[in-house]
């Protein structure tokens, strides 16, 4: 399968709170527990072929005591609330990503680093290796832009992981659109041609870049819409561009 | 009826990485417990076996609920000012409410008028009360005296009695050996109204609070010391 959607970040400013906020309005189950320094990330599973929404936030206060650009992003854009703030591409083999690596002139975020505090562990201390670009100075999430991983290994993937048991949960059938601002010009810039937006379930808003709704299936139940700002809208891109 | 050991608290700054250096160095196994409201507490249990006792492990998860430092639990305040997780508190159990309500009169108090309540990641909340409470009181704690508590629903998904993470290489445990104290088991057993040795205590002289715990398990007895309350 080529380029396709991996997962979105929901960055919150109570990622417990805002897991189980989510779970009683959709009924959508998420496991906890993963971890890397300052950040946690509450996984809610999309269903097949291998989607999931990480719910992310800073689970550490006493490590703001040292700022730096991306805290201060991340409190400035959970200051009001949940707000998407990334679109996460996935591509099957390590030679697409690097066409995009390629493509953007950029290196390879590897998933063999043998540096454990640059991965994100699980309660367990297992990591899953994953691979990413492009690799920045700063994310381009914070452009409202998506980056694209490679999972050398998905049999661990984060979309197949059992939840906890939620009141009234629904069993989802995977992700049917997700509302993205821009345009589809824009997109085709960023990743190198229409040819690759087309092969994405995006709707397009016109409004600021990033993440703007998912849409997501589920058996035996009406579609379920998870809308939230992006961070764009907390944050102009615009302070980004340099 | 005596109380009996409960819960021991850990309050620390990072959860996750106090839970994770607890389960690697120990071997007990961990899991996610959910979150309290009020002052946006992030929670972990390390269930220690015996007679349904488990570890506490709580930090604070939301900056801007805390963002006045003054809103942040004295407990948090200690674990940045020692720069490490410390035992913040040891926390009895009784059966009922009537039992509750006595050991707090005898104490010049009352039950806490709210009852702590957390939201576990499945949903349904834990609800517990506990004494003494007094409204211009500090908490027992703080000075490293136990409290008491009484749990809702016949201690229906007790915290000690959840399946942990599934890690490799854990052991069972098997309960609490021994308690390391602060101050003297005469001045304990004022406190406490009982025996202190059915808690398992020793006293070291040092100032009040706890010290360091001995847990079995089947593998042998683990030994957890970190700063306590009062003292280092």
């Amino acid at each position: 399968m080529p380029l396709h959607i991996d997962h979105i970040s929901l960055a919150s400013p109570h990622i417990f709170r805002s897991a189980d906020t989510l779970a009683k309005e959709t009924g959508l189950g998420y496991w906890t527990g993963e971890w890397l320094r300052d950040n946690s990330v509450n996984i809610v599973p999309l269903g097949p072929p291998g989607n999931f929404i990480e719910i992310s936030g800073i689970i550490d206060i006493h490590s703001l005591r040292k700022m730096d650009e991306r805290k201060q992003w991340l409190l400035d854009i959970t200051e009001t609330g949940d707000h998407f703030n990334g679109l996460c591409l996935g591509v099957d083999s390590m030679a697409e990503l690097e066409a995009f690596a390629a493509h953007w002139k950029s290196e390879i975020n590897r998933a063999d680093n043998p540096d454990p505090a640059a991965h994100f562990q699980r309660a367990n201390g297992y990591i899953l290796p994953m691979a990413s670009t492009p690799v920045t100075k700063r994310t381009v999430w914070m452009k409202g832009l998506p980056n694209v991983y490679y999972y050398p290994d998905r049999t661990h993937h984060s979309s197949g992981q059992p939840t906890h048991a939620v009141p009234n949960q629904v069993r989802p059938t995977g992700i049917k659109w997700v509302e993205v601002g821009g345009t589809p010009q824009e997109m085709a810039d960023w990743l190198g041609g229409m040819k690759y937006v087309d092969l994405l379930p995006l709707k397009f808003n016109g409004k600021s870049l990033g993440v703007w709704a998912v849409c997501v299936g589920a058996e035996a139940h009406d579609d379920i819409v998870i809308r939230r700002p992006a961070a764009s809208d907390a944050v102009p891109v615009s302070r980004f561009t340099d | 009826m005596a109380a009996i050991l409960d819960h021991i608290h850990i309050g620390c700054t990072n959860v996750y990485t106090t839970a994770f250096e607890l389960m690697k160095t120990t071997k007990l196994g961990h899991y996610d417990g959910g979150f309290t409201g009020n002052i946006a507490i992030g929670h972990k249990a390390v269930p220690l076996g015996g007679a349904g006792v488990y570890l506490e492990i709580e930090s604070i998860v939301d900056p801007f609920a805390t963002a006045d430092a003054s809103k942040r639990p004295w407990w948090y305040k200690r674990s940045v000012a020692v720069k490490s997780p410390i035992f913040s508190g040891v926390c009895l159990r009784v059966n009922t409410l009537e039992e509750l309500g006595e050991i707090a009169r005898r104490r010049g108090g009352g039950i806490r008028p709210k009852p702590s309540i957390r939201t576990r990641p499945d949903g349904p909340e834990a609800r517990f009360w506990e004494a003494p409470y007094a409204s211009a009181a500090a908490d027992p704690w703080e000075s490293g005296k136990p409290t008491w508590c009484c749990w809702e629903n016949r201690l229906y998904a007790h915290p000690s009695g959840q399946p942990v993470v599934n890690a490799p290489g854990l052991v069972a445990p098997m309960g609490v050996a021994w308690m390391e104290m602060g101050g003297t088991k005469a001045k304990m057993q004022e406190w406490l109204g009982q025996n202190p040795d059915d808690c398992n205590m020793k006293f070291t002289g040092k100032p009040l609070g706890l010290y360091a715990i001995g847990v079995s398990t089947d593998a042998g007895e683990v030994e957890i010391r970190r700063p306590s309350a009062t003292g280092v």
